[in-house]
This record gives structure tokens, sequence and C-alpha cells, in this order.
């Protein structure tokens, strides 16, 4: 998967709170990258999990979702 | 997160036979893909899987009854130790490619709470080292994005 991780030139629309925080992890997980061998969307997503409760993490990690 | 709904995490009888093996003292950790998760790790598994001290068996088996858990020990027909049961999750691991002994282990494990129940997970830098010793298909398959999530779970450590 190849991503287009610097667009920095690019007009910026107006953005909600939420959209904005998702959009500066996506920054941070590219700045981790930034390299190293890591896929950029493995360390979003996996940012994105660290903000979930243990019990939301465990149900977003489940393939047969909705079992229990 | 916006618009799911509630969530479940334990099911209420693998809750019930985690307290269950808390009551008994039966020393357990939780490794693996699971345990990975609860470490942000962006993977999905089917099982919940358990590493348990040594000498646990009558303990794990006395757990199982109390809350109506399916429980097979291991040997009875050339089987592992196996638990069954529709809102059961739970896998028991025998050993850990590439890691310690359990008890050495202990002290690579955080407490995080579950649904209530305090639980020891082993730390997500010895679940990569395991699955880099297991090595088998689905562990190299794996490894990128627990890798991946290692990163991330150091970058908030040291800025929370």
């Amino acid at each position: 998967m190849v991503y287009n991780l610097r667009v920095q030139s690019a007009p910026q629309p107006q953005l909600s709170t939420e959209q904005k925080h998702y959009l500066s992890l996506w920054q941070e997980a590219v700045r981790l990258a930034e390299g190293t061998k890591h896929d950029p969307s493995d360390i979003y997503h996996a940012l994105c999990n660290l903000e979930l409760t243990p019990e939301e993490q465990l149900d977003g990690g489940f393939i047969r979702a909705g079992r229990a | 997160m916006a618009g799911s709904s509630e969530p479940v995490g334990l099911s209420p009888t693998e809750r019930a036979f985690l307290r269950a093996l808390q009551s008994q003292g039966v020393p357990f950790m939780l490794v693996g893909i699971a345990a990975a998760r609860l470490q942000g790790a962006p993977v999905v598994t089917e099982y919940i899987d358990l590493w348990f001290g040594e000498g646990s068996q009558q303990g794990i088996t006395a757990a199982a009854k109390e809350v109506g858990v399916v429980y097979i020990p291991g040997g009875i027909a050339m089987n592992p130790p196996t638990f069954g049961g529709r809102d059961v999750r739970l896998d028991q691991v025998l050993s850990m490619s590439g890691l310690a002994s359990f008890d050495e282990e202990l002290a690579n494990t955080t407490v995080r709470e579950v649904n209530g129940i305090p639980l020891r997970i082993l730390n997500l830098d010895r679940i990569i080292e395991s699955k880099r010793a297991a090595n088998r298909d689905k562990d190299r398959a794996v490894l990128p994005a627990l890798e991946a999530a290692l990163v991330a779970l150091r970058s908030r450590e040291r800025t929370p």
C-alpha cells in the first residue's frame, strides 16, 4: 500500500474537532513509521485502539463479534 | 467510539470463570492475540489464550465446575486441555515458545481491568518474542501489525 504521506501545501478544509483529532493520530503514525519498516496504517489503528476501553478493545478483536 | 453499541468485552461466563480462577488462587495470565489486542494491536482472533502456572490443573477444574464452564483436561483422548461452551472463547496455552518460565514471565506482565476484573496481561514485547520464536505461518503473518502496535504503545508510554 502506498500512502500520500506528506501533502503539506494542500488547502485545509474546515475540520471538526473529531476530524482534527484523528488526523493528528494519522500524522503521528506517519512520523513514527518514518525510517522504519512499519506500515503507518498499522500504527494509526494501534493508536486509535489505545484510546478504547479494554472492553472495546476486546470486542474489536473478535472475529465472531456478538457471539457472547 | 461514536455510534457504537455498549461494549461487551468478556462474556458473562468468561467473567465468572476468571473470577472463580482468582478465588481458587490459580495463577494465570492472558497471552497471545487477545492480550496483544488489549495493548492496542490491530489484530483479530477467536480465542482468549490463558497461560497457567504449574500445578493449576485442580484449580482450573474446580473453577470450571463452579461456574458451569465445560473443561476437558488434557490427555483423555490425546487432546490438549480444552474449554467449551457457547459463550466461552478460552484456550489453555501449555507453553510459550521463546519465553522463560511462567513464574519468570510474571515480571513481564501488566494488570489491566477488563469488565471490572483485574487481569494479568503478558506485555506486548514478550508476545512478539513468542510469535517470532514459534515462527509458524500464522505467527509470521501477524508480526508486522504487532510490531507496529509496539511502536504506538511505546509512543503513548512516553507521552500519555
